[in-house]
């Protein structure tokens, strides 16, 4: 963990209200894993007061491909994003990261995803699972770092990307530019399929009977559906979750979520069967990438 | 040690000293863990960890905060890992930095208090306990205990019996007279006073038209409370001898200051460790240069100083 004060490297504007900072900074480029954020300060001043946790979206690299910085993308949805939108190259915030436990990646050639996956993959033979990653809106912040991971390790990666609009999809484009087949959707239909990425999700599903491991990100409603799907399908899904967030380290105790004690096991029509307790455990520490089988969905 | 020439940072908070005059406060700091991995908790005055209660508290339902201008609402509910799991889990940590450690603690009734104290008391390693009677985020005791005087003079009393460990008790801003909590608390055998702990407030979803926090209202805390701890601060120093512990709204040296003038022994950083989590030992530094530079020998020397004629 690192808290530095550092100047915004580059400034790439996206669709309104839609941007990408850059920033150099080794230690933390060297240090992050993909679904890990940073807390950034928004002004230099006490209101407002608190800074605001951001996904790593992409590693920027020296020639050698060695990591130097990082990139998150933004979109406005309250006075802070949109103070951060005033920013330009230059201007110096304060950032404390890496944060936050990192999806976990399977290794190249295993046949399961993380823990669990194995029930569903067994009788798969020694099949690499496709991995999916499922995201809406700015919820696509920390699949471009993601998708370059699992290439990097041979996986073969699949992006299913939803956004209101074909001019609010984030993240899209560079994962295509990593080579990951890339199916949109939309609420309006301005772009590829009219409705909520879980869409084309389940008939993607419907068409494959091969392993499959999900990782999904973006709003609640979303991130439930997905969760649904892959109990219905005995497949693995990471979900990294969002939470008000005052200190990002995990001493705040304000990002809680409850979290099953054990993994609910899929139990018939795709019913999280859990008798074990919950507790609260810190979005920011304990996450904000967990097992879906394990969070409270209720 | 301080070496020749340097100013002396130690001070006393009854038999208690401490090798400088900065705390981070209860609820702010978790119990050392996290922040260890930024800064070197060996050069803070004290750790006054996360309120602690007999048993496991789950905490309340999220929402749990709101910012604010200038701050920020809580109604964390007190989550903590209980007595017996900080004994064997936390304290062996937080031992290992020489670093004073404050258990803060807190009760829904006077046995439980009595019951953490006493499970509490012995501990290698703790320097003192703050008695929680100024939390707003329960249903039951906590700033009930605190709003009474004959109840805080109460508590404060089974406390002092149930525990061989110095008793500094945090009181709340949210009573007509805290000069008459001081003094109850001091009759009850308080070794020192915490002034202060959140201002109860709320916002409103005007969308929705339903609260920000899910128990409607919680712990406002932040630069945005300063001037009402420095006057706290300022009407318990009139109200007793006590030695106080001065927090509220500090963000570095400026604000410390004005505590320490008012006659604050020693001060606690809060909600400042969430947003610049190194603040706490910049303000070590800060508060050493700036004895060096007005010529002080030591910060005792400018506690309770404050001129108004």
């Amino acid at each position: 963990m690192h808290d530095r004060r550092l100047a915004i490297e580059s400034v790439i504007r996206l669709g309104p209200g839609q941007f990408v900072l850059g920033f150099d900074c080794p230690p933390i480029a060297a240090a992050c894993r993909p679904g890990q954020f940073v807390m950034i300060s928004v002004a230099d001043a006490i209101d407002p007061l608190l800074r605001r946790p951001m996904a790593i979206c992409r590693l920027l690299r020296d020639q050698a491909g060695k990591p130097h910085g990082f990139t998150i993308v933004i979109e406005v949805v309250g006075r802070g994003t949109a103070l951060l939108e005033q920013k330009r190259p230059g201007d110096q915030l304060d950032v404390l990261g890496p944060l936050g436990v990192p999806f976990e990646i399977p290794e190249e050639g295993s046949d399961d995803g993380p823990e669990g996956a194995s029930e569903a993959g067994s009788d798969r033979g020694a099949q690499v699972a496709e991995q999916l990653l499922v995201m809406g809106g700015v919820g696509a912040a920390p699949f471009p770092f993601l998708a370059e991971e699992m290439l990097a390790r041979g996986l073969p990666v699949r992006a299913f990307v939803g956004a209101r609009t074909a001019e609010a999809l984030l993240c899209a484009d560079d994962l295509r530019g990593l080579g990951v087949p890339v199916e949109v959707a939309t609420d309006d239909g301005s772009a590829g399929y009219h409705g909520f990425v879980v869409g084309p999700l389940e008939e993607y599903l419907e068409g494959h009977d091969q392993p499959a491991a999900l990782y999904t990100c973006g709003p609640t409603p979303m991130m439930r559906a997905v969760h649904e799907i892959a109990m219905a399908r005995g497949l693995p899904l990471q979900v990294s979750f969002e939470a008000p967030m005052a200190c990002g380290i995990g001493v705040c105790l304000s990002c809680v979520l409850p979290l099953y004690d054990e993994v609910a096991e899929p139990a018939g029509a795709g019913e999280a069967a859990t008798s074990g307790g919950w507790r609260y455990v810190r979005c920011c520490r304990e996450g904000p990438v967990f097992d879906s089988r394990r969070l409270v969905w209720a | 040690m301080s070496a020749p020439g340097s100013p002396d940072l130690r001070v006393k908070i009854g038999d208690v000293e401490l090798a400088n005059p900065v705390i981070v406060a209860s609820g702010t700091f978790g119990y050392g863990q996290e922040l260890a991995e930024i800064i070197d908790l060996s050069r803070l005055g004290g750790i006054a960890v996360k309120g602690l209660s007999l048993r496991v508290e789950r905490g309340n339902r999220p929402p749990r905060i709101v910012e604010t201008p200038g701050g920020m609402l809580n109604s964390i509910g007190l989550q903590n890992v209980g007595a017996e799991a900080f004994l064997a889990e936390k304290l062996p940590f937080l031992r290992k930095f020489g670093t004073a450690v404050i258990a803060n603690i807190w009760g829904r009734t006077i046995d439980e208090y009595i019951g953490v104290a006493e499970r509490l008391d012995g501990a290698e390693g703790l320097t003192a306990l703050e008695l929680n009677i100024s939390c707003p985020n329960i249903k039951e005791g906590g700033i009930n205990f605190g709003t009474d005087p004959r109840q805080t003079e109460q508590v404060t009393r089974a406390v002092r019996e149930a525990s061989s460990l110095p008793l500094w008790v945090k009181l709340t801003p949210g009573v007509t007279d805290i000069g008459e909590l001081a003094r109850a608390a001091e009759a009850g055998g308080a070794d020192a006073l915490s002034v202060i702990n959140t201002l109860r407030g709320m916002t409103v979803d005007v969308e929705s038209r339903r609260p920000t926090l899910s128990t409607i209202y919680g712990g406002l805390s932040g630069p945005a409370i300063l001037p009402i701890a420095l006057y706290m601060v300022y009407e318990t120093r009139r109200a007793t001898k006590l030695p106080i512990l001065g927090i509220g709204g500090i963000e570095g040296l400026q604000q410390a200051l004005q505590f320490f003038i008012l006659g604050a022994s020693a001060v606690q950083v809060g909600t400042v460790n969430f947003y610049d989590p190194t603040a706490s030992i910049r303000l070590v530094d800060d508060l050493e240069q700036w004895c060096r530079d007005h010529r002080l020998g030591s910060i005792e020397e400018l506690v309770g100083t404050f001129e108004h004629e």
